[in-house]
């Protein structure tokens, strides 16, 4: 199914149409209950609208897939070796150091080819100076909130449906016309986390939805069921609020029974995916692209195909299944064949994006990889690497939405640091390298958004009280590290 | 800082004796959780409704998944207009004394071999497993007598599906053997009485603990973590994993095996304000420590007291603690028999609480393979698989979320499994509920059969004479715990009367011969889309 007819099919089945009316429900809403900071939101839509996926890798991954530029240092004083093909480049004897200083077979080879082409930026110095903690619970919140306050703040996800209901006067057209705008493919997600003291409507909650568009969301034909729904409807008056998840749950499950088989289209369809230039590694005999056979393909297509058949889902959250990357044992095997099944998928993804032909074009879709931190460079006797702090930001697209010079190049340098032999050794940024919070991802997001001054929402009282600026897209790259 | 700060950030207990090795107190003789957290007395019980009696009772039952019939609970032989109580005064106390009765051993043998079959006997399987460690304890939760037999698996099913204790079968390292040795110690130690710190003194050294927390610096990071609720502790976890240092994991190759170098740490180091020297020094730091009671209680709290207010959780919390509980059995009891959870509590049910105790207040007839669908997604019952509902068995390696999750693919989920395999199964209810005539058994049916033909012939009589507005409450209280509301009762007879299950005889409007069971589907399919069928409902 092309893009253009999926609408329209959703359109015809009464998709669109529906969603005043569901949102009308929700005139219990207050808008003036608005939460103070959304108020000190200076808004200005940015002229096209920025769609982004959002991988967060559970777990925290290790920075060495897109950095071994201090593998010889980390090497000489792990309390384990690692393999010496890792100390050498690729053009050494199989070495595994690339040309930009990535693991060859760790998706470093994928992730060359993506910088090379201008798809990808890797940040390597996302380093957490504030509340620095290393513990899952705190570090997960505090990336998918984009706040230090983890126990008071909605998920950015929330945040930013918040900022655009609040501004949705400005944009193209009003947030609630908006379908599907957004979607967890991870179930309930952190990056979702609501505000109970400034309630979305329906519509702009987020939907979860199944990585291969199952439809649990159907009941079959009942000759009863048009009878028993108005009956409910009749009955169901006040339960919006008394039982309201489960009502928002039914509420849904009406508007996705139509829609959902679209996508499941769209999806399964073997032309929807694009044609790619000859001899490309990703096409498939057809010269079409083929996505790898990987345990990461179907969420993060499905997730990519929605945001391409569907321009109006602004933010999708992929992650949940994403293997666990809390590699405290038998790290080196199982991360390399982790990260190169994710860097390959992603390869897919953003061809998959670049040479789809779609109407207004595909280069505002912007995918951010990241995790909770990443980890220490220290092989303890697990053979495995404990928490760390200082991880990377892979983030892939969206030239449309960046300045120019953002994509394709490797920002930020590091160092090791930690007694020689013990466990706790990291990397850190060097005295000149450019660095950010991880909160500050949540703040770029914003900002790509149109929220001019998006440190008021990833401010707190007590860490980070004039909050977190956006990532600055336009620092200088560096150079390789081979020639 | 007023809205989601978590009941384990705000909480501080001091308890004291926090020696490990304090034999337990046994059968919690003594045990009374006075203050906000007080048990519902009978005499406030007996001042409910008959109505709310049965909601509370069932919301009490449903809570470790087992459920009461209607007819079982009232006297139905003068009607539904006004049934009297089969089950009166004392009902709180009778379940609380079940819980605290074991079986004995023969009956407990006689139960699993129903469940799992005996071919010395001839006894055939009741279900079929296919991860017998993770199906298994529902079966054994659901088919037992209530005892504390039924309650000990119950209690260890909840544990294992927690942070506290998750076998995590999700990460490489871990299988379903570890499922398998956390369960069954679990159920080993609450059977024995052992203490919350025996257990979890005990469970920290575990392989099957090293397998989820794989390095020293990750097993005592989580420990501190789970046990006391510290996040904010990466001054000590250092610390801590130099006392751990010689234990290690071996890899895959080597089947993940919890191994020591043979060099144990010989220099003391401070954690937590502690010297400990090794792990076992540390170990005991955290199974001995103050905040423990508090934090497990927290966890137990979060749950089951979902939907309440921070501040209402931490007063039943700290109400809970200063009872000076010393074993799950007194924690878990102390919340589920607890006015505050019984009449004030209203909050989103488990697949579990929802489909489990409705189904036995229906009298359902299971499927063989009902527990490979729930559990394993397998057979005929895989509609109702749980890890589709972001609701695993033993499997996450943080355990369930606190919170169910209601997120909208995970309670499609919920539903259609609810509704399509249990609800709209008139072939696995009509009997029990005495909708059909069972046909008399062969003089060699097993008991249970004979037992169902019982309830089934008395049930039938009953229910053969009740008006069609009747027969709806007689069927909404069994699956929505209230009577149908007029509207309701106009609107669903007026659809079963064009569907022809409603006819009217000599000027009396009744429900077709045969066809009882059809309107019973047709009102439970409705039952399954109300948004109030997914939660237990708060009285006052």
């Amino acid at each position: 199914m092309k893009r253009r007819t999926f609408i329209k099919t959703a359109g015809a089945l009464g998709i669109t149409a529906s969603m005043p009316a569901m949102f009308s429900k929700e005139s219990v809403i207050k808008r003036a209950a608005a939460a103070p900071l959304l108020n000190e939101v200076h808004y200005v839509a940015p002229p096209v609208m920025p769609q982004v996926i959002n991988v967060f890798l559970y777990g925290g991954p290790s920075e060495l897939a897109g950095n071994l530029t201090n593998i010889e240092d980390i090497n000489g004083n792990s309390q384990n070796p690692y393999p010496s093909s890792l100390l050498r480049p690729t053009t050494d004897n199989n070495g595994r150091i690339t040309r930009n200083g990535f693991w060859s077979d760790a998706g470093g080879e994928a992730m060359e080819e993506m910088l090379a082409a201008g798809d990808m930026t890797i940040y390597r110095t996302v380093n957490r100076r504030k509340n620095n903690t290393r513990a899952h619970r705190p570090s997960i919140f505090s990336c998918l909130t984009g706040n230090l306050d983890i126990d008071n703040s909605p998920g950015m996800g929330t945040t930013l449906a918040a900022v655009l209901y609040k501004n949705s006067g400005a944009l193209s057209k009003p947030i609630e016309e908006f379908v599907l705008p957004f979607v967890s493919f991870e179930g309930g997600s952190t990056a979702f986390i609501s505000d109970p003291d400034n309630p979305l409507p329906l519509g702009l909650r987020a939907i979860s939805l199944d990585q291969r568009f199952d439809n649990p969301y159907s009941r079959g034909s009942n000759q009863f069921g048009e009878a028993l729904e108005r009956l409910v409807a009749q009955m169901s008056g006040g339960a919006d609020k008394r039982f309201a998840k489960a009502y928002a749950g039914f509420e849904t499950r009406r508007k996705l029974e139509q829609l959902i088989d679209g996508f499941a289209s769209e999806l399964n369809s073997d032309t929807a995916l694009p044609l790619l230039p000859e001899g490309d590694v990703d096409a498939g005999e057809d010269g079409r692209l083929r996505y790898p056979n990987t345990r990461y393909t179907q969420r993060i297509k499905a997730a990519v195909t929605l945001a391409i058949a569907n321009p109006d889902s602004l933010f999708i959250t992929v992650g949940g299944g994403l293997g666990g990357w809390d590699d405290h044992n038998s790290a080196i095997e199982e991360y390399t064949d982790r990260m190169q099944a994710l860097m390959t998928t992603l390869r897919a993804a953003v061809k998959h994006i670049r040479y789809t032909d779609r109407p207004g074009g595909t280069d505002n879709i912007i995918i951010n990889v990241f995790g909770d931190f990443g980890r220490n460079v220290n092989l303890n006797n697990s053979l495995g690497w404990d928490h760390g702090n200082n991880q990377n930001l892979y983030t892939f697209g969206g030239a449309a939405i960046r300045p120019a010079g953002a994509l394709g190049k490797v920002v930020g340098k590091t160092e090791r640091f930690g007694s020689s032999k013990q466990n706790r050794q990291f990397t850190r940024p060097t005295d000149d390298s450019y660095e950010f919070e991880p909160t500050a991802i949540a703040s770029t997001v914003y900002s790509w958004f149109g929220v001019q001054n998006p440190e008021v929402l990833t401010r707190d009282a007590v860490y980070a009280p004039q909050g977190e600026p956006p990532i600055d897209e336009t620092v200088a790259g560096e150079p390789p590290l081979f020639g | 800082m007023k809205r989601w700060l978590p009941l384990f950030m705000l909480l501080v207990v001091v308890v004291s004796g926090c020696d490990v090795n304090v034999p337990s107190k046994g059968a919690q003789a003594g045990f009374h959780v006075s203050g906000y957290a007080a048990p519902l007395s009978e005499e406030e019980y007996g001042r409910l409704s008959d109505e709310e009696k049965y909601r509370v009772a069932n919301k009490l039952l449903s809570s470790f998944y087992r459920g009461m019939p209607v007819a079982d609970f009232f006297d139905l032989s003068q009607g539904m207009e006004k049934p009297s109580l089969k089950e009166g005064r004392g009902f709180l106390s009778s379940i609380e004394a079940a819980l605290s009765t074991p079986l004995d051993s023969a009956t407990r043998q006689r139960y699993d071999s129903f469940i799992e079959g005996d071919e010395e006997s001839g006894i055939e399987a009741r279900f079929k497993f296919r991860q017998l460690p993770k199906e298994r304890p529902l079966a054994r939760i659901t088919t037992y007598p209530l005892s504390k037999d039924m309650f000990d698996h119950w209690m260890a099913w909840h544990l294992a599906n927690t942070i506290l204790f998750s076998p995590a079968e999700e990460i490489d390292s871990a299988n379903i053997n570890d499922v398998q040795k956390v369960y069954n110690k679990l159920v080993d130690d609450l059977r024995n009485g052992r203490t919350i710190r025996q257990v979890i003194s005990r469970h920290m050294r575990t392989q099957e603990n090293w397998r989820r927390f794989r390095s020293p610096e990750d097993n005592t990071r989580e420990m501190i973590e789970i046990y006391l609720g510290l996040f904010d502790r990466d001054e000590d976890v250092p610390r801590a994993a130099i006392a751990c240092k010689d234990l290690y994991l071996s890899g895959e190759d080597e089947g993940y095996e919890l191994l020591s170098t043979g060099s144990p740490n010989t220099e003391p180091q401070l954690v937590l304000g502690t010297y400990v020297t090794n792990c076992d020094d540390f170990y005991d730091l955290i199974a001995g420590h103050p905040l423990v009671i508090g934090r497990v209680t927290t966890v137990l709290v979060e749950y089951f007291f979902a939907g309440r207010s921070n501040a209402d959780r931490l007063r039943i919390v700290r109400s809970i603690t200063a009872s000076n509980p010393t074993t799950f059995e007194e924690i878990f009891k102390g919340i589920l028999f607890s006015r505050e959870y019984l009449l004030n509590t209203e909050r989103p049910k488990s697949f579990e609480e929802s489909f489990f105790g409705t189904a036995e207040r229906l009298d359902w007839t299971p499927s063989r393979d009902l527990f490979q669908g729930v559990v394993s997604n397998r057979g005929d019952a895989a509609r109702a698989y749980m890890g589709e509902m972001n609701w695993p068995t033993m499997s996450l390696k943080l355990g369930r979320l606190f919170g169910i999750p209601m997120d909208s693919l995970s309670f499609a989920n919920y539903h259609k499994g609810f509704r399509e395999v249990l609800l709209i199964r008139k072939d696995r209810w009509r009997k029990g509920l005495g909708l059909v005539s069972m046909d008399e058994p062969d003089e060699d049916a097993s008991d249970e059969t004979q037992q169902l033909y019982e309830r089934n012939q008395e049930r039938f009589a009953l229910v053969e004479e009740m008006s069609p507005d009747e027969y709806l409450d007689y069927l909404f209280l069994g699956a929505a715990l209230r009577r149908a509301d007029a509207v309701e009762k106009t609107t669903l007879i007026n659809i079963a009367r064009d569907a022809g299950y409603v006819v009217t005889k000599k000027g009396r409007r009744v429900v077709r011969d045969g066809y009882h069971d059809d309107l019973a589907q047709l009102v439970f399919d409705y039952v399954s889309r109300l948004p109030e069928t997914y939660y237990f409902k708060a009285i006052n």
